[in-house]
């Protein structure tokens, strides 16, 4: 029916969801009900019942609580300021610098990790430079999802009879679609150098005015729910 | 499981005294052995061992050297 010949039928308050709340209301995006009067229903404009009749929490809408209005998340961050890391040891990076955080989904105080509350497939993209000048042959950036390694990306020089190999000041990028659902799953960036030495303090370089050499960034494509 | 080391490199020295016999290719296969840290302030520790002749070390290993 065209909304103009609805609205004059409208007055305020004509369109109001049922609070009878019964089970036959399950997948009823908008409930007109005339004989309804109770205004328990008031602030819900749109809602999908769940088999229990109870508001759906679900994607970006979150009708229990106040609603998220961030459609599509996005985030930049990097590293402040280089990190000192063992040598030949996978370790997180703490990102604390925020370019931008749309949605604010990143923790770049506690736990230095991207935990999006919207469901879907986001592009994930890692860059970061190595700065340990001590001969270092080999050079890796992981994405960790969930605390267990998701993709690698590795840089390795190993040359028979020649010693003194090093990718300093060298950046690899790493690079993934991921789906998160949206509650628990988190992503974190983790780097591992390895001296030819065997020993010795690793650095992964980080300075908060130029984020060209130190990156974590992503964005999503696609929303499952 | 083996304790978390807070001090830079303590851990793979340690592992290398252990097993003096263990090669750089072997700590540096992901596959085989990973060392961790997950920037919690706890340390470093052995996330993963599977060597297939040097037994993960154990505590006292590590302690003693």
């Amino acid at each position: 029916m065209p909304l103009s010949r609805i609205k004059p039928q409208m007055e305020s308050s004509q369109l109001r969801l049922d609070s009878s709340a019964a089970s036959t209301d399950v997948n009823d995006r908008v409930l007109l009900n005339g004989v309804d009067s109770s205004s328990t229903g008031d602030g819900y404009a749109v809602i999908l019942e769940d088999a229990t009749a109870n508001a759906f929490d679900g994607g970006p809408f979150i009708l229990s609580e106040a609603p998220i209005s961030v459609a599509n998340p996005a985030f930049r961050v990097g590293l402040s300021a280089s990190q000192n890391l063992s040598h030949s040891t996978y370790t997180k990076l703490n990102y604390t610098f925020v370019q931008y955080d749309v949605g604010g989904y990143y923790d770049n105080t506690t736990n230095y990790r991207y935990q999006p509350l919207i469901a879907g497939y986001y592009q994930f993209n890692a860059a970061q430079l190595e700065n340990s000048n001590l001969d270092v042959y080999d050079f890796i950036l992981a994405f960790y999802k969930n605390g267990v390694s998701a993709l690698q990306s590795r840089l390795r020089i190993s040359v028979p009879g020649v010693t003194n190999e090093d990718v300093y000041a060298s950046v690899i990028n790493l690079n993934d679609v991921i789906h998160m659902n949206g509650t628990t799953d988190y992503l974190e960036v983790y780097m591992r150098s390895t001296s030819e030495d065997g020993s010795g303090t690793m650095v992964a370089y980080g300075n908060q005015e130029t984020t060209n050499n130190t990156s974590f960034s992503g964005s999503l494509i696609s929303r499952t729910s | 499981m083996t304790g978390y080391y807070t001090t830079l490199g303590q851990l793979v020295t340690k592992i290398k005294k252990v097993h003096s016999s263990l090669s750089d290719d072997d700590l540096n296969n992901p596959e085989i052995i990973v060392l961790q840290n997950n920037s919690d302030g706890r340390g470093d520790y052995i996330a993963k061992w599977k060597h297939p002749t040097l037994a993960k070390p154990t505590q006292s290993q590590l302690d003693a050297v």
